[in-house]
């Protein structure tokens, strides 16, 4: 049980006593991010990113005069056509089973609709065809995009008003940017389909990292209050800051990715393709990349921002050249 | 009474306020105990409108996309079920409507959007008056309108304005049969005041919303009818139909000269801008009951504005729009003029598209995954975790009372998706944040020196602010997107808003209450091994102050613990502290 718990570990990092260089080695920190992103960025690049119908629009057919509760055969047959995309199938009234799946051209709509109709032993000419539009309309897509944006800007003058500083409000942003690449590209280098669902996950990152930040930065806010006063330099406070919250982050992010990585087996494994698993996944990646920033970048980054300023520059030196006392354990 | 008891009582008025409304309501209202799914788990009603052109003309795919846009809004509008929209073969607008549909969506798929301009003859209190017995009271805005027409052009004041613009074309103004002229009589006329009118005047209620919805002018072109505003803030006597929205050519927002605010211009065809022309010259001539007139969208006055000048051709309104609420009315502007009639060509039952298992095996994922939060919990935070499986559980009641509760109230209808559900179990256990964000700082507090009870209270005075201020993140993140967005990212921030602020009630009238009084039980308060807040767990090597002058060791501390009462809890006062942190400092150089 003691291994479990990181009360102790708690301790160290709270007193100063163990400390991890997680301000003071910044910049391999923003190297290793760096780093994944183009990896994934390339390979995402590589595969393209795979947009559910939902997005697309796709082609219909309605297959009349059959059970409706047998879906599986449709999914089958679509399957062997379209490996890449979930097909849709619904019944429609008592005895119609309408497939939606990606766009297709006529070719491959007639020898789909002959495997369809023979499947399910009706005539080829019963199974009607059509195309049909996107049911997230571009109007969504303008709409929530827009939203992200006025969302982005009034958390930004948010947090500068909190934190009393505009660069804290940047740093964190920041951190929330290279999240939400992170997440883009690593879904797509998985290569799920972007479904309605991957948006709403998309969506919980984007509070779950700034909130993960905000908490950081809240004892960083704590730490450097009386600055003038301290005897350790921004940055040792700041990576003080870090290492206090560490052991916060880590039970945040296992008690935010026990029920998502729970949903995700579940979802990938048990029932494997659907809603469950898009969401889960974007959730499970954004989660870690998250946690990651707020820990490792987002300190970091305000440092950067912040160390020019006069009154810290001044006070840093001001600590350098006073005599030797007890700072920060290296 | 201490806070912390009024806080506990509170948050078991509310928990009783919603367990026990929900199930008086479902006793006796007939309301269901679980909240109603979405299209993916529940399947509904699918409702194909086919698009008929009235021009003859070919229908391009813009001018769908556009109707299916304005049919989207409109169903959209109706609360947070997700509704799926689109364009199916070219000409049809598929719907899919959750459950069975309601009389009031399948009346707003079925209303074509019929647009038509009337001059305004009376605009009144949104109310009805004819209750008081009398029906004077009513009728008597209109013989007092009677009397002052004669005198002057009268009419409202705080009315949007008209312009014309340069766009003019035909300003003809003679001959042929005018659109204008209604059974002898001009349009602007108060003689189209028929005594059904009247009656009308006084006993339609523009404040109840059922009687907007189902209030119909479009039957009635020719004669005088009274309408509605949408918000329900006026009412009108509106005269006969002078043009109607398919003489609209063109209508867009841009902003206003010299001013903040936006305005929109609209271009007519050629016979519709005649007979609009000759309405506004009435009107500013002072011929009109009063000087505006009314765009009249789906039996609404969407907007009733006041004649600057004369116009033919092009006209621009001006008023305190914002950018939205300009592009608003030129979108309705727009749609009225789509050529586009719309008949419901098939309504057929849908099943759900996701099956039953699916729901099933997520909600069992979920339960799995919160149960390893709480066993995860327990290791970090020993018993203390007891608070944070009661903080869950209390939250989890909470917001699936919450949540059925909207889904039955017709006006709000929200429903679950899979995503919901998922999205949902996630957030509940995002919460759980927040109590590691307080026992966390309970923590730090103790290793600072702090005793157990003093600890509970300073940590809790940090935590607050560090929670209230990342949940404020996610609360601006809500609002916004409720506000802006559509469809079911709506949903989703109508989730994430109400699991964040069920966190900040549950936080506060509940774990930091509860905490309060457990740390005055002994096995807190003296910080048992098992309790999560053992100081000597937390590196606490100082002896403790224990009351009385005594102080304990952690060693004496670990070994007796229950020989001693309760009046003698491991508190300190400042100057003790300041004297032992002195001592500790001394010890670290």
């Amino acid at each position: 049980m003691s291994t479990l718990n990181l009360a102790e570990f708690g301790n160290d990092l709270h007193s100063g006593k163990r400390s991890f260089g997680i301000v003071t080695r910044r910049r391999t920190w923003y190297a290793i991010a760096i780093g994944v992103l183009l990896i994934l960025g390339i390979v995402a690049g590589v595969r393209g990113f795979n947009w559910g119908i939902d997005f697309t629009g796709g082609s219909e057919f309605q297959v009349p005069g059959v059970s409706v509760s047998d879906t599986d055969t449709a999914r089958t047959v679509v399957r062997d056509h379209v490996p890449d995309n979930e097909p849709t199938v619904t019944a429609l009234g008592s005895d119609t089973l309408r497939i939606q799946t990606q766009q297709l051209d006529s070719d491959a709509t007639k020898a789909l609709a002959a495997d369809l109709a023979s499947a399910y032993s009706v005539d080829p000419s019963a199974v009607s065809t059509s195309f049909i539009g996107p049911n997230w309309g571009q109007g969504v897509t303008d709409k929530a995009i827009r939203g992200v944006l006025v969302f982005l800007a009034l958390v930004g003058v948010v947090m500068a008003l909190y934190f009393r500083n505009w660069k804290a409000s940047a740093a964190a942003l920041l951190a929330l940017l290279s999240d939400l690449i992170f997440t883009v590209v690593a879904y797509g280098a998985i290569g799920f389909e972007i479904t309605p669902a991957t948006i709403i996950g998309f969506l919980t990152v984007l509070g779950y990292s700034l909130y993960d930040t905000v908490v950081v930065f809240d004892k960083v806010r704590e730490n450097t209050a009386h600055l003038p006063r301290e005897n350790r330099t921004f940055e040792q406070l700041v990576n003080l800051a870090a290492n206090q919250t560490l052991v916060r982050s880590i039970n945040t992010s296992v008690v935010a990715l026990l029920p998502v990585g729970a949903i995700l087996v579940i979802g990938a494994f048990l029932l494997g393709a659907g809603t469950l698993k898009d969401i889960s996944l974007v959730l499970f990646i954004g989660i870690i990349s998250g946690t990651f920033s707020s820990i490792f970048l987002a300190p970091g980054l305000l440092v950067d921002l912040r160390s020019r300023e006069r009154g810290i520059r001044e006070h840093s030196a001001r600590v350098a050249s006073a005599p030797a006392q007890e700072g920060v354990a290296a | 009474m201490p806070v912390r008891r009024i806080a506990l009582s509170a948050f078991a008025v509310l928990l009783i306020l919603v367990c026990g409304g929900l199930g008086l309501a479902v006793a006796t209202q007939g309301w269901q105990a679980q909240p109603k799914y979405a299209l993916d788990l529940e399947g509904g009603t699918q409702v194909i409108l086919k698009a008929r052109s009235n021009t003859g003309e070919p229908i391009s795919s813009e001018q769908m996309n556009q109707a299916r846009n304005i049919i989207a809004q409109r169903v959209n509008a109706m609360g947070v079920a997700e509704t799926e929209i689109s364009v199916q073969g070219g000409t049809n607008i598929m719907v899919s409507v959750p459950g069975s549909i309601d009389q009031k969506t399948s009346d707003a798929l079925r209303r074509t959007a019929t647009l038509a301009f009337r001059p305004v003859l009376i605009q009144g209190a949104p109310n009805a008056t004819a209750s008081d017995g009398g029906g004077s009271d009513g009728t008597s805005e209109i013989d007092q309108a009677k009397a002052q027409a004669a005198s002057d052009g009268g009419g409202a004041q705080a009315a949007p304005k008209a312009t014309g613009s340069d766009a003019g074309g035909a300003s003809d103004a003679g001959g042929g049969a005018s659109p204008t002229v209604v059974n002898g009589k001009p349009a602007w006329s108060l003689e189209q005041i028929t005594p059904e009118v009247e009656k009308q005047w006084t006993s339609l209620d523009c404040t109840d919303a059922e009687v907007r919805r189902n209030h119909d002018v479009n039957s009635a072109p020719k004669s005088a009818v009274v309408a509605c505003a949408p918000d329900g803030s006026a009412k009108y006597i509106l005269g006969p139909e002078t043009a109607d929205g398919t003489s609209i050519t063109d209508a867009k927002a841009a902003p206003q000269e010299n001013s903040t605010y936006y305005q929109v211009s609209m271009n007519f065809d050629k016979a519709g801008g005649k007979a609009f022309g000759d309405m506004t010259t009435a009107l500013f001539n002072g011929e009109g009951a009063t000087g505006q007139f009314a765009i009249v969208l789906d039996s609404l006055v969407i907007s009733a504005p006041q004649v600057q000048a004369p116009t033919y051709g092009g006209a621009s309104i001006t008023g305190n729009f914002s950018a939205d609420s300009a592009q608003e009315l030129a979108d309705q502007l727009k749609f009225g003029a789509l050529p586009l009639e719309f008949t419901v060509e098939s309504e057929q039952e849908i099943s759900a598209t996701l099956g039953g298992d699916q729901l099933q095996k997520g909600l069992i994922a979920g339960l799995i995954g919160l149960v390893l939060v709480v066993v995860y919990a327990f290791f970090q935070y020993r018993v203390l975790a007891i608070v944070t499986t009661l903080s869950l559980l209390t939250m989890g009641m909470l917001a699936y009372g919450i949540i059925t509760i909207m889904s039955n109230m017709s006006e709000i209808g929200f429903r679950l998706s899979l995503a919901g559900v998922a999205g949902l179990i996630v957030s509940i256990a995002f919460t759980a944040d927040s109590f590691i964000v307080y026992f966390e700082r309970v923590r730090d507090e103790i290793r600072d020196g702090r005793g157990i009870r003093a600890a509970v209270d300073h940590g809790w005075d940090r935590a607050k602010r560090t929670i209230l201020a990342s949940d404020a993140v996610n609360l601006i993140a809500a609002v916004v997107l409720y506000l802006v967005s559509a469809g079911s990212v709506r949903g989703f921030a109508f989730t994430l808003g109400l699991t964040t602020v069920l966190d900040l009630v549950v936080v506060f009238l509940f774990t930091h209450p509860i905490l309060q009084t457990l740390v005055r039980t002994n096995f807190f308060g003296k910080g048992h091994p098992m309790s999560g807040l053992d100081p000597a767990q937390l590196g606490r090597n100082v002896p403790a102050y224990a009351g009385r002058g005594r102080f304990r060791s952690p060693d004496e501390r670990k070994g007796r613990r229950s020989r001693r009462g309760g009046d003698d809890a491991p508190t300190e006062t400042l100057a003790e502290r300041k004297v032992r942190l002195e001592r500790e400092m001394e010890d670290d150089a």
